[in-house]
């Protein structure tokens, strides 16, 4: 699913510990991953990122902000909506069950094993990959959404609803040949092949309404 | 020439008795004196028998005819008897009494009355009987040692504590009874006693017993000096004080204990952030030698970059092994090492030790610990165990505080009396109340947390130091717990 379009991945580290952050720059380094490490909540936060496939080696305990409390920031920024893997060299259970419920891909005590590690870095990367790709594919849906004209855009609405093409010219007041024209232009602007594939393309852009809204009119 | 009357104005002078005795052994002639001391008067003495006046009659004609074969005798003992029976000791001495042409007209004799020497001398002897047997029979131990320091004379409890006979004990010195440990130390005190330096001492020592066992015992000595300043001897009293020393190590023995218990309860608090501690580097000496494993790998291994990770594994570990020595020298039990420590390396290595815990507890510390401070005689861990404390009452003080409002403060400074402070400040809850050291007493605590040995075993562990703790309000916000200590204090 990953576009090959997109950067190569990068394992972001935030540690108080620089001992810490130098030898898991290092080992990602020996696997192929572009690292960079923060020694700061604050630090990682001001940092100019690129978008690429990146996950983020947080540890729990640290002067000022600490991890739990960067986690949930960072669902509140876009473009830091990172995949979590917590390190911790004071694992509690309710710390960790927190780390997890808020989303956290794993939660590793230190000292860890590099393979589970190596393993949980893989995981977050491919989500990160897939959340990037998906970013990429709603914004592809829907710079092709702008170039519908707005009867198109209504006929897209009822089409992916499920209506018939004359029951859509019913509700539009139009002759069914016009919706059956419209229809054409929208599954060729959209480069859709199929209905099915329109309704998923509708789906993935996320502009058209649920059927449901629509539906109890009939 | 003098005349008659002068000569028998002279003879009834003296306060001696004086007879003169013809060749026969006859009284010729008496003084006063001798009238006295007979209770005979003059005119009855003349012509009698000289030696009947004497308790040992044979005795007196004796010394009376050795007077002719050698010319003189001087200070012969014999006793007079009075008429009346009392008797008078005299020492006699008499010359031949002669003629101007060297005739011997017998004897010339006087009598010197001894009766008040002695009265003299038995009174110094039965003062010297008591005063012996109270040397002798003393419940305290007395020695006396001459300058060399060996030991003239001791009495029975000596002798009974130390397990020697007085003659064994006149045969050492004061260093072979003292213990091994103490002798050095007594050597150099005795000398000063000896040149005069010193007045005498009073202090607590370990005494060899001959089977070699020891004793403790509190010794007074007092040199005694000639009335020209010359050292006589030296006197040296002592009471058999181990009971008292065993009681007291016992005590000793328990508030130590009590120290160390302390000291295993603030660890025990601070296990989880010291385990931080140490799983911080061993994480990053497993990433490193996974990482060395994999540098080895690649066809043409990059040598200098294997070299850094190694020595960043050395560094790490090298962080570990401090803090478990740091731990293992915090936990040790021994509470006797004396030695002179830099108080701001004493807080230094404290705030070491307890970084994750701090940072954990959102606690920020300032520290004023300026250089050049006087070094403290005590015990290293102590001192570091009351600052530890101060730290986590202060940490526990700030709790309620929001976490980016947790401030202590620790300075330590040299005060122009003669002492080192250091002050343990926060912006915290403060003391409910301050009135009296009430707050110091053990078990009694503020904090929700913990039974209150905190502040009580500082406090005790101050007092072997000299020093002192004090607690106070800040008048804003937070509380200030500060102790002083002397900088130089006598070992004890």
């Amino acid at each position: 699913m990953i576009a090959e379009s997109q950067n190569p991945p990068v394992v972001l580290i935030v540690d108080d510990d620089p001992s810490i952050r130098k030898s898991l720059q290092r080992l990602m380094r020996i696997h192929g991953y572009a690292a960079k490490a923060f020694s700061s909540a604050d630090d990682f936060l001001e940092a100019c990122l690129k978008e690429s496939p990146s996950c983020l080696v947080l540890d729990i305990r640290m002067p000022g902000m600490d991890g739990i409390e960067l986690q949930k920031e960072l669902k509140t920024l876009s473009d830091r909506d990172l995949p979590v893997i917590f390190i911790t060299g004071h694992g509690d259970v309710p710390t960790s069950v927190k780390a997890m419920k808020e989303g956290a891909v794993d939660f590793l005590p230190k000292p860890f094993e590099e393979e589970a590690l190596l393993s949980a870095i893989r995981k977050a990367i491919r989500k990160s990959g897939e959340a990037l790709a998906r970013k990429a594919r709603v914004s592809e849906i829907t710079s092709r959404l702008k170039a519908l004209t707005a009867r198109e855009c209504e006929v897209f609405r009822l089409v992916v609803a499920g209506l018939l093409n004359k029951q859509i010219g019913g509700e539009l007041h139009i002759a069914e040949k016009t919706v059956k024209i419209h229809r054409a232009r929208v599954m060729q602007k959209m480069q859709a092949c199929s209905l099915a594939d329109l309704v998923r393309i509708s789906q993935w852009a996320g502009v058209v309404e649920p059927p449901e809204t629509v539906r109890p009119e009939l | 020439m003098p005349s008659e009357a002068l000569y028998r104005s002279l003879f009834e002078s003296t306060p001696d008795s004086l007879v003169i005795i013809g060749p026969d052994g006859k009284i010729t002639d008496v003084n006063r004196m001798a009238e006295d001391v007979t209770g005979v008067p003059l005119n009855e003495l003349i012509g009698t028998d000289f030696s009947g006046y004497f308790t040992e009659p044979s005795n007196a004609d004796k010394i009376y005819r050795r007077v002719f074969s050698l010319g003189s005798v001087r200070d012969y003992p014999l006793t007079i008897r009075h008429r009346s029976g009392r008797l008078t000791p005299v020492l006699y001495n008499a010359v031949l009494h002669k003629n101007d042409n060297n005739e011997i007209l017998g004897v010339f004799a006087t009598a010197r009355n001894i009766t008040e020497l002695r009265r003299v001398e038995e009174a110094l002897l039965d003062s010297e009987m008591r005063l012996r047997t109270l040397f002798v029979k003393a419940p305290i131990g007395i020695a006396i040692a001459d300058e060399n320091c060996r030991i003239t004379d001791a009495n029975e409890m000596a002798c009974r504590m130390l397990g020697y006979t007085n003659e064994e004990l006149c045969r050492l010195a004061i260093s072979d009874i003292t213990h091994p440990d103490d002798r050095s130390r007594f050597a150099v005190m005795s000398e000063d006693v000896v040149d005069g330096h010193w007045a005498g001492y009073n202090v607590e020592k370990r005494y060899l017993r001959k089977d070699g066992s020891f004793l403790w015992v509190r010794v007074t000595t007092s040199p005694v000096y000639c009335h020209d300043g010359r050292f006589l001897y030296g006197l040296g009293m002592f009471e058999d004080v181990t009971l008292r020393k065993k009681v007291e190590a016992e005590k000793e023995a328990q508030r130590n204990e009590l120290i160390h218990v302390g000291r295993l309860g603030v660890m025990n608090e601070l296990a989880a952030s010291l385990a931080h501690e140490i799983n911080q580097p061993l994480a990053a000496i497993l990433s490193n030698t996974q990482s060395a494993i994999r540098l080895l790998e690649a066809e043409t291994p990059d040598l200098a970059e294997i070299r850094e990770t190694l020595e960043d594994i050395l560094g790490d570990n090298r962080r570990i092994s401090a803090v478990i020595r740091e731990m293992r020298s915090f936990l040790q039990k021994d509470e006797s090492h004396w030695e002179n420590n830099d108080i701001n390396q004493v807080i230094s290595e404290i705030l070491g030790l307890i970084h994750s815990d701090l940072v954990l507890r959102n606690v920020s510390i300032k520290t004023l610990l300026p250089a050049d401070l006087p070094l403290i005689m005590g015990n290293r861990v102590q001192l570091q165990q009351v600052a530890l404390n101060l730290i986590m009452n202060a940490c526990e003080a700030v709790e309620e505080n929001p976490p980016n409002n947790r401030e202590i403060s620790i300075c330590s400074r040299f005060e122009e009396s003669g002492t080192l402070t250091v002050e343990v400040s926060d912006n915290g809850c403060g003391f409910d109340k301050i009135p009296d050291s009430q707050i110091l007493e053990l078990f009694q605590t503020t904090k929700k947390k913990g039974l209150g040995l905190g502040l009580a075993t500082c406090r005790s562990i101050l007092e072997t130091h000299g020093g002192k703790l004090t607690v106070r309000n800040r008048p804003d916000k937070g509380a200030v717990v500060s102790f002083s200590l002397p900088i130089r204090r006598d070992l004890s």
